[in-house]
């Protein structure tokens, strides 16, 4: 850090001839920049301690401007605040409204949000402002979003009795799940059908598990947010577009040598190209799994991977009506990328 | 005989009810520790490197909260323009100084001397700015904004 002294300097200059009214001294800023390499290349870096030419690159990666006015805002600044209000109120605006549905409902986050901010609990006699966990490593911007969504997280679990989190407008979207189950039939053929049945679908859930487990856990990740988290192929494609992005790290490193710069756009299609990677490997794993391990037949596989495409685990999404929503999208989706 | 198009989409649909499944499964698991918003927003924007990414990969993976989390700051990226707008409506920082004020008179706090203090002590002025426990925002006359 000590090496790093004139850069922090320099920068800190250039914020104060910006916002030289913020309140922020040269010793907030230096801690505030010290706790960001703690938590990014100490915490969540390897083990070796940084090199100064690191912590160099680190500290000139840093949304420094963010970083400043959120250091203002955390000590109480006014100014600081009237900035940041008159920047990012009406985004902050937008966001609570798109996720709550209604006005009322969205002031009443916003002002939460504000609540959760300037920070309503104290440690030490110190405000502990949420603005202090802020370290400039991602854009304020983005950061208000993972702010927001959590803040509305905790407001409606604290209101759960009143307000089922299900009823708000994106709080839960794709949460409205009811358990159903098989109704249980009286005949003894039907009883048999049922436990044959039981036994493919216990091995089908044994085999799916197992193969999804041959992934790499940024292709389960990639997988999750497609089918768990409902983004769309462009919001994926828009992350992984990032040329510092780890995903695409992973991804370009797994394909094929050469083939792509680095530097190059992700389209949709490429996206849906590794999700298909990722079902392929998949697929042959579960059909692997079933053959050698569960000594099934190739009539018994195709059961299971029709089964695979049931209610295996008891329960359906009445919104995404489980089946037939994900395979319309898979295809659409594949269809729309083509 | 089902062609590899049909098995790739059988086991795509096959993937995405797993999946849900274990995610309502581990919703009831223990709460773990979480990614905080800035450990999230910079894992989406790009700015961990090795080996934090694939640690926070791996939390992701089993948290669903977090991965929600994270689904939603992508999301909210794309459906909300990230354009710099200002709201014009606030004039000055008298406006936000009503507004923190009538925030804090309901936020805040346990005690009323809390209240005093963060807000009433004309003292406030004087105290060194890395003392943030006391803002001077009802006592100091804000410089005019063009002095910023």
């Amino acid at each position: 850090m000590a090496a790093c002294e004139g850069q922090i300097a320099e920068l800190y200059a250039n914020c104060t001839n910006a916002h030289p009214n913020f309140g922020v001294t040269i010793d907030d800023f230096t801690e505030g920049v010290a706790r960001g390499i703690r938590k990014y290349l100490l915490k969540l870096g390897d083990a070796s301690a940084p090199s100064v030419d690191e912590i160099r690159r680190f500290i000139s990666e840093l949304q420094i401007n963010d970083l400043y006015l959120s250091l203002g805002c955390a000590a109480g600044n006014e100014h600081a605040w009237w900035e940041f209000d008159r920047t990012y109120r009406p985004y902050i605006d937008r966001v609570a409204r798109h996720l709550v549905g209604n006005r009322v409902a969205a002031d009443e986050a916003i002002d939460f949000v504000y609540a959760e901010l300037f920070g309503t609990t104290t440690a030490g006699g110190a405000r502990q402002s949420k603005f202090r966990t802020y370290t400039g490593r991602g854009t304020l911007r983005g950061w208000l979003r993972a702010v927001i969504w959590h803040a509305l997280v905790d407001l409606y679990r604290q209101r759960e009795a009143e307000i089922p989190l299900d009823q708000c407008a994106e709080l839960n979207e794709g949460g409205d799940v009811v358990s159903t189950r098989t109704s249980v039939q009286a005949s003894e053929e039907l009883m048999l059908e049922k436990i044959v049945r039981e036994r493919y679908r216990v091995a089908t859930v044994a085999a799916l598990d197992q193969s999804l487990t041959q992934l790499e856990p940024h292709e389960t990740l990639l997988l999750m947010y497609y089918h768990v988290d409902g983004l769309k192929l462009r919001e994926i494609a828009r992350i992984i577009e990032s040329p510092t992005s780890p995903m695409r790290r992973w991804f370009k490193r797994s394909g094929p040598a050469g083939s792509k710069k680095r530097s190059e756009r992700v389209h949709e299609s490429t996206v849906m190209r590794w999700l298909e990677k990722a079902y392929r490997k998949v697929a042959q794993a579960f059909c692997a799994e079933l053959q050698n391990k569960h000594g099934l037949k190739r009539a018994e596989i195709e059961l299971c991977m029709a089964m695979a495409t049931e209610d295996l685990g008891q329960t359906v999404r009445i919104k995404s009506q489980a089946s037939t929503f994900n395979q319309s999208r898979t295809t659409r989706d594949a269809k729309s990328n083509r | 005989m089902v062609s590899p198009k049909e098995q790739n989409e059988q086991i795509a649909v096959g993937i995405a009810q797993r999946l849900q499944v274990r995610e309502r499964e581990s919703l009831r698991l223990s709460e773990v520790d979480h990614l905080d918003a800035d450990t999230i927003v910079a894992f989406v924007e790009g700015r961990i490197s090795e080996p934090g990414a694939t640690s926070i990969t791996s939390h992701l993976i089993v948290c669903p909260a977090c991965r929600r989390a994270s689904a939603k700051v992508i999301h909210l990226e794309s459906v909300i323009p990230d354009t710099l707008e200002t709201d014009t409506q606030i004039e000055s920082p008298g406006t936000l100084r009503e507004f923190i004020s009538s925030l804090a008179s309901r936020i805040l706090p346990e005690t009323e001397d809390d209240v005093v203090f963060a807000y009433e002590d004309p003292s406030s002025d004087s105290l060194p700015s890395d003392e943030p426990a006391k803002p001077s925002l009802a006592n100091e006359k804000p410089d005019d904004k063009s002095s910023s």
